[in-house]
């Protein structure tokens, strides 16, 4: 993988769900290699199935997308599921974190799934990674690791949940509405960190909200209103 | 290995039902085993109740009913045989020895048996191994007894007692030969078989209780007779229930069996002991069979439990699953994931088990041995049975199969979408 290459190359994407009208159109969308991308849109106006076009969990229609110079949409099921446990970390609305894990192995979690991002992390210990990911997004604290996240307050598994996604050094971190449970001072905070969290490590970023305030954050604003098929955009 | 730790910690974070889970298999596998094992020791028991006799010779009737009459002294016979008979096949040349059994009286609801010394000589079970006295001898004189090891301790009976015999084999009976107590001379080791239960008396001793009887009612006060002109008296029995025999070599069992089969003076039979146990545990088998399959249709059905129980889950671990499949889990990951679960459910389940049915053995061994004098081993499980535990743990992992799959399938359509 070169350096020119970009992150994500759309070309002429069109999708629909069976037996319903299309639903995106996209003619071509590049996202360079750590850009931080805000993905705004309402409900219902397929963000969530935009990332998962992205990430290769749904199929596409017709037309391409290329993630790191590979055409997810060709690789066969388990070489998906492989290509995106390896470059693609995601952080979601409810965080997800499990819950009978304790902190240190909810983050450590990808790692076991995916020797290529563990391998970044021959370099450094596990432990001091994971402290050090904690610490950049606001949570200090060595006793912390120990604890379930069932422990922590919505803040804190947020910030787990954000440094679950970002351990091992993933080329792409996908973030659907992860704010969207935290009050404006967290959201602000969270934001901030994990702006410089994904900068540190030349992370691309591509974030969903509904909240336009947070769009200042970012280097580009993406509008699923511009990439709604003309038929069900009447 | 993180799915064998993400298994493990699931299970824990789910423990109550987990634990239900391996409660309900760990009973069904307790019963199995226990049915499985009382069954084993039941058939052994069985078959070692006699051993080393070639022949039972009695009067003739069905060969289960010999055997049930001479054995196990259960029933009564129908008619006798004559002390003659007895006499010409017991000096036959190809006859090693006898052993005379005569059966019709009882003490305290335990049968007694009439026979003479060679019965402590002859007399095998389990393999080779034959009577011992834990205390005293065997009987030399009329009226003296011999007690079988549960006659002993149930009526806590030491050397010296007196014990009086009842005519009949009632429980309770209203006819006792009180004018000829009897001494306890002796009391015989545990052999698990019905030895165990028997009073042992010289035939003599059989025929001298009897002399005063006429037609079923003991003589008047004075018209008896005394001890000392039964002594003096020849009391050779007139007849006897049956015999065992020994011959000088097997092959000769079966020519003699012919032989006495076919024998003109009077109607007899003679069967071979382990062809008779064969055909009485057929009989019993059945039940014994019918036993084992409720038991496994109990295993079968705790095993469908584990199976709803985890389908239940299921849904509720969709987000789970889904989580995991969103940090790089594999549809295998999650396929192993739901199978290491049902495994190790049925095998803590199989472990549990094992424990429940050898407390559960252990706790009900003496009931049984001493209410139905069964007589359970503790040993270790058998290879058979080692098999059919392994078994119950191979259906489960089978089993963990389809909701393994069903969650497959789930995690690959939600995908990223986990708000379930």
């Amino acid at each position: 993988m070169d350096a020119i290459t970009p992150a994500i190359e759309i070309e002429r994407l069109e999708f629909q769900w069976p037996g319903s009208p299309p639903l995106i159109t996209i003619d071509n969308l590049t996202i360079n290699r750590g850009e931080r991308v805000f993905l705004k849109g309402p409900s219902g106006s397929g963000k969530s199935t935009l990332l998962g076009l992205i990430a290769g969990i749904v199929n596409l229609t017709s037309g391409s997308v290329r993630v790191n110079g590979t055409a997810v949409s060709k690789l066969r099921p388990s070489e998906r599921d492989r290509f995106r446990s390896d470059h693609i970390g995601f952080i979601f609305q409810l965080f997800n974190l499990i819950p009978y894990l304790t902190v240190r192995s909810n983050v450590l979690l990808p790692l076991h799934f995916s020797p290529e991002r563990r391998k970044r992390l021959d370099d450094v210990e596990l432990d001091d990674e994971v402290v050090r990911l904690l610490t950049a997004l606001g949570l200090a604290g060595g006793n912390l690791l120990e604890r379930l996240t069932t422990q922590l307050s919505i803040g804190q598994q947020q910030r787990v949940a954000a440094a679950r996604a970002l351990i091992g050094r993933p080329d792409i971190v996908i973030a659907d509405e992860p704010t969207s449970s935290l009050d404006a001072d967290t959201r602000e905070g969270f934001i901030r960190l994990l702006m410089a969290e994904c900068k540190t490590l030349g992370t691309t970023l591509v974030f969903v909200s509904h909240d336009s305030s947070l769009e200042t954050n970012f280097d580009r604003t993406l509008s699923m209103h511009d990439f709604a098929a003309s038929d069900s955009a009447q | 290995m993180i799915i064998w730790t993400l298994a493990l910690k699931s299970l824990w974070n789910r423990r109550t039902t987990a634990a239900l889970m391996v409660l309900a298999i760990s009973i069904s596998v307790a019963l199995l085993l226990s049915v499985q094992m009382l069954r084993t020791s039941a058939k052994q028991g069985f078959t070692n109740t006699i051993s080393g006799t070639d022949l039972i010779i009695g009067a003739r009737t069905g060969p289960i009913n010999l055997l049930l009459l001479s054995v196990f002294r259960i029933g009564n016979a129908t008619t006798n045989i004559n002390w003659e008979t007895y006499q010409k096949i017991s000096h036959h040349p190809d006859v090693a020895w006898t052993i005379p059994i005569s059966l019709g009286d009882s003490h305290r609801g335990f049968r007694v048996i009439g026979t003479d010394e060679d019965y402590f000589r002859h007399y095998h079970f389990a393999g080779d191994q034959s009577l011992h006295f834990v205390a005293g001898h065997e009987f030399k004189n009329l009226f003296e007894a011999v007690l079988g090891a549960d006659v002993a301790r149930k009526l806590h009976y030491k050397l010296g007692d007196s014990i009086i015999l009842a005519h009949g084999v009632g429980e309770v009976s209203f006819e006792k030969h009180t004018n000829h107590p009897f001494r306890v001379v002796g009391i015989l080791a545990k052999t698990g078989t019905p030895v165990d239960q028997t009073v042992h008396v010289g035939l003599k001793s059989i025929t001298a209780i009897h002399v005063d009887w006429r037609t079923g009612t003991l003589a008047p006060k004075d018209a008896r007779t005394s001890t000392e002109a039964l002594n003096h008296m020849d009391l050779t029995p007139k007849d006897l229930t049956a015999f065992l025999v020994g011959m000088r070599s097997k092959p000769l069992a079966l020519r003699m069996q012919r032989a006495v089969n076919v024998y003109k003076g009077e109607a007899l039979l003679a069967i071979i002991p382990g062809v008779a146990l064969n055909q009485l545990w057929s009989l019993i088998g059945v039940a014994d069979t019918a036993l084992m399959i409720v038991a496994a249709f109990v295993v079968v059905a705790s095993l469908l439990g584990m199976l709803t129980s985890i389908l239940t889950s299921l849904n509720e671990r969709r987000r789970e699953m889904a989580i995991l499949r969103s940090v790089g889990a594999r549809p295998r990951h999650i396929l192993a994931l739901m199978v290491i679960e049902a495994g190790l459910l049925a095998t803590l389940g199989v472990i549990f088990g094992i424990i429940w049915a050898y407390l559960l053995l252990f706790l009900g061994r003496p009931i049984l041995q001493q209410n139905f004098g069964v007589f359970i081993e503790m040993d270790m499980p058998s290879s058979y049975e080692l098999s059919i535990l392994a078994l119950i743990v191979l259906s489960a992992l089978l089993i963990g199969f389809l909701p393994a799959f069903r969650a497959y399938r789930n995690t690959l359509s939600d995908g990223l979408q986990i708000r379930v």
